[in-house]
């Protein structure tokens, strides 16, 4: 019953150590990640109308077709930060179990906290602020019109999030690779589709802007201006990306790539004979579970020295009713 | 590998559940495969960035937009361009009378006369354009006032304009041909151009209405109901739109090819803009077949209004404009300048990242692992 209550099971006590320090970690990471990409490419694509009411008499008209915004979220830029969540790893398996310390940037909520949502929040902003005005500016007082500015806009936005990721992802494997490719092709060919004549010709209500995309598409100021435009909006990003490189200790950085052979945790006092134990124990998530199991004291003191071949499953009894104990009092 | 070589010792009947990768496997072994993909072994490309191959990326893109912010820029500087509002705010202006004693219905059209001078002869295609300010195109009201079905030829929309025309959807119980607030704002004024010969004659000069409007909008998107002939008679029940002085069908009655909805000027103004502020092709003046003498050469112009349009009541704008055009479009220096700015941005920045690399980045060599 503990087992099906519980969010992780497990069957013996040395599998914590892969699952807190191998997959623990990356997936704290690959979450943070996800979340702050997703907000930011959200925002700075939503963002570009609270500029653009400025000067449309705030009638709140949107800047992009319709088609845009609905395979936005889907097609042009989910795969990317799906692969980013599925296989992001930072340090491989065995270096994460080389450098338990690693884990301590999921304790300390390095990669997600408070500032670091806000500080995503503000880059998004400035992004829609480039993605808005830097056209503004190319367009203002000139012939191109309205659906012009909106596909040329559209093509910097998914531009400009695509080499976000590609800044942020750092273990490209080939599903990561053509995720990327395939997104960038899936903007231009469902932009084709949909502005096309076939389709317009079946519905002028449903695909309003005929012929936009063939026009845009070889026009090169269109093709300048979004290149400016997501290479301003990458910028910030770039730089301190870099500023990160040159600052952090290269040491540091030589732990990331070497193979070491894997630190027993016999030295905080947990002993690796209990190969036999009976029962299973069901870690649930609680508050106080992590700090009392990680510290040494409680381990030291609840758990009696292991014989090898001793009754190993009264200790292990003995050692969850201490635990037990621990927790009631703790409250 | 832990996982592979783990027994499953099943107690009190609860099975063993692996975490971490999806654990879909028959019922007997919930082990995930031994596979690359379920694993996390998948064979793949770590870039180990180091300030060396980071740094030149900012000087490299540096120098690429720097020249090509410097070839936009010659570029535009090389493009001639003249502009002249017609508005008539000033007393002192020749359409100051026209903007101020307009009447809608008023059968006389008011026009007036502007000199100017062009300093340098414009070369080969000239593009005249009016440009609008203060001008919301862009307002999400005017944007929806439009029937494209109607627009596209279907006969159905013609007799029953779509609800998001209104109110321009019916007049005098009959509907509205082109229905919408876009097509009932039609830029109407008319534009002629003079050349004044240095002894003194007035030349007209030829202005081309055709192949002003996007192929995709003539061919495509507008189509007269029912062909282009027989226009009075498709366009029977229909009423014109509230403010135009004449009907669609006699846009332009001797051009059946340019008549009705595929009227390029038409198209034109209902392709509509991005910003308050912008202009539109109205006509092209032909570059003169003898490559010898410059389309308009300099000297004293004459430009004819037929004032019809009023934007004073809004504090609008109107304007006329001769440009020469590049494979750039129009004149825009914004561009080039733009690409100048990050590009120059960029390389300080590569170079600021280039100082703090020597100044701090050498002293991290020795130090040791941090806790």
């Amino acid at each position: 019953q503990a087992v099906l209550n519980a969010d992780y099971t497990l069957t013996q006590f040395r599998f914590l150590q892969r699952l807190l320090l191998v997959h623990g970690r990356w997936s704290y990471r690959r979450i943070a990640f996800f979340l702050r990409y997703f907000l930011y490419k959200t925002c700075s694509f939503a963002l570009v109308h609270i500029w653009f009411g400025f000067f449309n008499g705030f009638s709140a008209q949107s800047l992009y077709e319709n088609w845009f915004i609905v395979l936005y979220t889907v097609f042009y830029t989910a795969t990317p930060v799906e692969c980013l969540a599925i296989f992001e790893q930072d340090v491989s398996a065995q270096g994460s179990l080389s450098c338990p310390e690693l884990y301590k940037v999921g304790q300390r909520q390095e990669l997600f906290n408070p500032w670091l949502l806000t500080a995503t929040l503000l880059y998004a902003i400035y992004t829609s602020l480039v993605l808005f005005f830097m056209p503004l500016g190319v367009f203002h007082n000139s012939a191109l019109d309205y659906q012009t500015m909106a596909v040329t806009i559209n093509m910097a936005t998914v531009f400009s999030v695509t080499i976000e990721l590609v800044l942020l992802t750092r273990h490209w494997t080939k599903w990561n690779v053509v995720a990327v490719c395939v997104s960038l092709s899936m903007f231009f060919l469902c932009t084709l589709i949909t502005q096309s004549r076939k389709l317009f010709e079946m519905s002028p209500v449903d695909y309003y802007f005929p012929g936009v995309a063939q026009n845009a598409f070889c026009s090169p100021v269109v093709w300048l201006t979004a290149l400016l435009t997501t290479w301003t909006t990458v910028l910030p990003s770039f730089t301190v990306h870099a500023l990160n490189i040159i600052l952090t200790n290269p040491d540091k950085r030589k732990v990331h790539n070497t193979n070491d052979r894997p630190v027993e945790l016999q030295r905080s006092g947990f002993r690796r004979g209990a190969s036999q134990r009976r029962s299973s124990y069901a870690v649930s998530q609680g508050r106080g579970i992590g700090r009392l199991i990680t510290s040494e004291g409680s381990l030291r003191s609840t758990v009696p020295p292991v014989d090898r071949g001793g009754t190993t499953s009264d200790t292990a009894t003995l050692g969850m009713l201490n635990l037990r104990q621990r927790l009631e009092s703790d409250g | 590998m832990m996982a592979s070589s783990y027994n499953a010792k099943e107690d009190d009947g609860h099975p063993s559940v692996a975490t971490g990768h999806g654990g879909a496997g028959t019922v007997k072994n919930k082990k995930p495969d031994n596979t690359a993909f379920k694993q996390q072994r998948l064979p793949a490309w770590q870039p180990i960035l180091t300030a060396g191959t980071v740094l030149p990326a900012f000087f490299v893109i540096g120098l690429i937009f720097i020249p090509i912010g410097i070839g936009l820029f010659v570029t535009s500087n090389n493009i001639k361009e003249f502009e002249i509002d017609y508005t008539g705010v000033d007393i002192s202006s020749p359409c100051f009378n026209c903007s101020q004693n307009y009447i809608w219905n008023s059968t006389t059209p008011c026009t007036c006369t502007l000199p100017f001078k062009l300093e340098q002869p414009f070369e080969s295609n000239v593009f005249m354009y009016y440009g609008l300010s203060n001008f919301y195109q862009n307002h999400r009201r005017y944007v929806k006032s439009r029937d494209d079905s109607q627009l596209n030829g279907d006969q159905t929309s013609l007799k029953n304009p779509s609800k998001e025309c209104e109110p321009y959807r019916t007049s005098d119980n009959r509907p509205i041909a082109p229905c919408g607030a876009i097509a009932n704002s039609l830029f109407n004024d008319t534009l002629e151009l003079f050349y004044i010969d240095p002894n003194g004659s007035k030349n007209a000069i030829p202005l081309v209405k055709k192949g002003i409007a996007w192929w995709t909008d003539k061919n495509v998107k507008f189509r007269n109901p029912g062909g282009n002939d027989n226009l009075t008679v498709v366009f029977k029940d229909t009423s014109k739109p509230v403010n135009w002085r004449k009907p669609v069908y006699e846009l332009d009655p001797l051009d059946s090819g340019n008549n009705g909805f595929i009227n390029e000027d038409f198209i034109v103004w209902m392709r509509t803009a991005a910003l308050p502020t912008f202009r539109k092709l109205y006509r092209i003046i032909q570059k003169k077949t003898n490559n010898m003498t410059p389309t308009l050469p300099r000297g004293d112009y004459i430009l004819e209004v037929t004032y019809n349009y009023p934007v004073r009541s809004f504090e609008g704008r109107k304007r006329m404009i001769l440009s020469t055009i590049s494979w750039m479009g129009g004149k825009n220096p914004f561009l080039g300048i733009a690409y100048i700015t990050v590009g120059s941005v960029c390389f300080f920045l590569g170079i600021v990242l280039l100082i703090i690399h020597h100044k701090y980045g050498n002293r991290n060599n020795s130090a040791d692992i941090p806790n």
